[in-house]
């Protein structure tokens, strides 16, 4: 089959590799029909995730129809339509009972590479690097779905993919990362990064009952988004101070929640952007943390930081005073995907939300790697590309 | 069948064998013995016979005891034994077969990607009777 693989920092291929097979009693195999290109990919891509190997089959948002089940699978049947999560997670370990399904400890075959780093491991990630599982990804023609008992979720028929394609991923990981952020009634949420997982915790702040949403980026193709089709107003952090505009636009209190969704890459328009660039080029540090540094500093007294980014490691000048003396909450983890795929479901048949509001480019699997270049250096007015398997 | 009593603790100490290699060569152990101890979402009685039925670490268990898990999340399992440098007595290797007998009684199978190799795979499950009961359902 066909998959797009990774070969390098800034380098994926389309490439021939052997189908996938059923090796365990809970696996499925899908024909893959949509999958999409993740901003978390774009840190694979740029080699920011350590314990890639040459041809690791990546891609984590994806969705597509059963053409094999395993002897253990009683729930899904050939030619199901399904979306998978993208956590890996057996369902039936103390942390998968207690819902916080990106923490399985039973799907990361490589458990110990996380220990060595995390002292101890998530679940396993579909394309994730090795040492999140080395679990071949749906960017391809085919996938195997271990513990397809637990996590895919069949889709109505009268949906088409592009609007339940992101119930994978992003949609979920946009809402965690409000429904984490404690929002009451009047609540101010600032959000830095307009990306697709940005739009999504917009959208899901709203849907939560924030009075307003302040969003932070440079990209004015992805603030014109934010503003129109997620609702929020937007702060250029190139022409702006963003401390003294959420100041000026709180009254002085600050925001109430903050979400950061930007990761381990994040640009600054200041001199912390030279100071990141040259601390992880030297591996002095492994992330660029100006977006959660500034969220924790815009944050009100006592509010809430919710990390929806992605971040790998260790990271310099994390202003860990500011969240002790002013009573911050930091709220984060891997999206625990599982019990938000039916919720959200429901919203979108009930008309609340559509999620293919973000989708710029729609492409064949064959063109991922123009695909990769494109969303990675924003060009194209590039928000989300949805790669037809 | 169900366990009555919280303070259930079954000690199972089944094995107490010498390191047969060890003592051929005349040699006395230097190192102290390690213990590795994990969780699993199971009754004590279910983990101690699959334990018993599988037999993850053979001859290298010194002494292994099954205690109720506090706040209802199964039993705590640790397991001690007299560690090598290499090889199967190393304790990366230990924790590696734990970590896969965990995974065959939470949930019936080993978690494999499908690239690369795993340390060591257990090889098909025995068929048939109370232990074929308790794998294929994983935890209840």
């Amino acid at each position: 089959m066909k998959a797009n693989c990774w070969m390098g920092t800034k380098r994926v291929e389309v490439r021939d590799v052997p189908d996938p097979a059923i090796l365990n009693p809970h696996d499925a195999i899908l024909r893959v029909t949509s999958t999409a290109i993740c901003g978390s990919d774009v840190h694979l891509y740029d080699g920011f995730i350590p314990t890639m190997r040459r041809g690791d089959v990546l891609g984590h948002e994806f969705m597509g129809q059963v053409v094999e089940v395993g002897k253990a699978v009683k729930n899904l049947r050939i030619g199901d339509r399904v979306v998978v999560p993208f956590p890996i997670a057996c369902g039936r370990c103390n942390m998968c009972r207690a819902e916080l399904f990106s923490l399985c400890e039973n799907s990361n075959p490589n458990a110990w590479q996380a220990e060595q780093l995390w002292g101890y491991s998530p679940c396993g990630i579909f394309g994730y690097s090795h040492m999140l599982g080395g679990y071949p990804g749906g960017q391809a023609q085919y996938v195997r779905v271990p513990f397809a008992d637990v996590g895919p979720l069949r889709v109505p028929e009268e949906l088409p993919d592009e609007q339940v394609l992101f119930l994978s991923d992003i949609f979920p990981t946009g809402y965690m990362a409000a429904e984490q952020s404690n929002i009451q009634p009047g609540s101010v949420v600032a959000v830095w990064g307009c990306g697709p997982v940005g739009q999504f915790a917009i959208a899901s702040a709203y849907l939560l009952g924030a009075e307003r949403v302040i969003a932070i980026d440079r990209f004015e193709y992805r603030m014109r988004i934010a503003r129109e089709r997620a609702g929020a107003e937007t702060i250029n952090y190139e022409e702006t101070d963003v401390y003294e505009a959420i100041r000026e636009m709180t009254g002085g209190r600050g925001a109430d929640a903050c979400i950061d969704a930007v990761g381990m890459e994040a640009h600054a328009a200041n001199a912390w952007h030279l100071y990141d660039k040259v601390k992880t080029a030297l591996m002095l540090e492994t992330e660029r943390g100006a977006a959660v540094r500034q969220a924790i500093m815009c944050c009100r007294n006592g509010g809430t930081v919710s990390i929806a980014g992605v971040y790998g490691g260790f990271m310099d000048k994390f202003p860990i005073g500011a969240i002790v003396n002013r009573s911050l909450t930091i709220k984060s983890g891997q999206t625990h995907v599982h019990r938000y795929l039916r919720p959200l479901l429901q919203r979108i048949v009930d008309g609340e939300i559509d999620p293919s509001f973000i989708i710029t480019h729609r492409m064949p699997l064959a063109a991922a790697p123009e695909a990769y270049e494109m969303f990675t250096n924003k060009t194209d007015d590039c928000l989300k590309v949805v790669l037809a398997a | 069948m169900r366990w009555i009593g919280a303070a259930l603790t079954i000690t199972a100490a089944v094995f107490t064998i010498r390191r047969l290699a060890g003592r051929s060569a005349g040699t006395e152990d230097a190192s102290p013995p390690v213990s590795k101890a994990f969780t699993v979402n199971r009754a004590p009685d279910e983990v101690a016979l699959l334990w018993n039925e599988l037999d993850p670490l053979g001859d290298i268990v010194e002494h292994v005891r099954f205690d109720l898990a506090p706040g209802n999340r199964g039993t705590e399992v640790r397991v001690r034994f007299q560690p090598r440098w290499f090889g199967r007595r190393s304790p990366a290797r230990v924790q590696e077969q734990l970590r896969q007998f965990k995974q065959i009684v939470e949930t019936g199978e080993i978690a494999r990607a499908g690239t690369g190799r795993g340390v060591r795979q257990y090889g098909d499950m025995p068929e048939g009777g109370r232990l074929e009961e308790l794998l294929v359902g994983g935890a209840r």
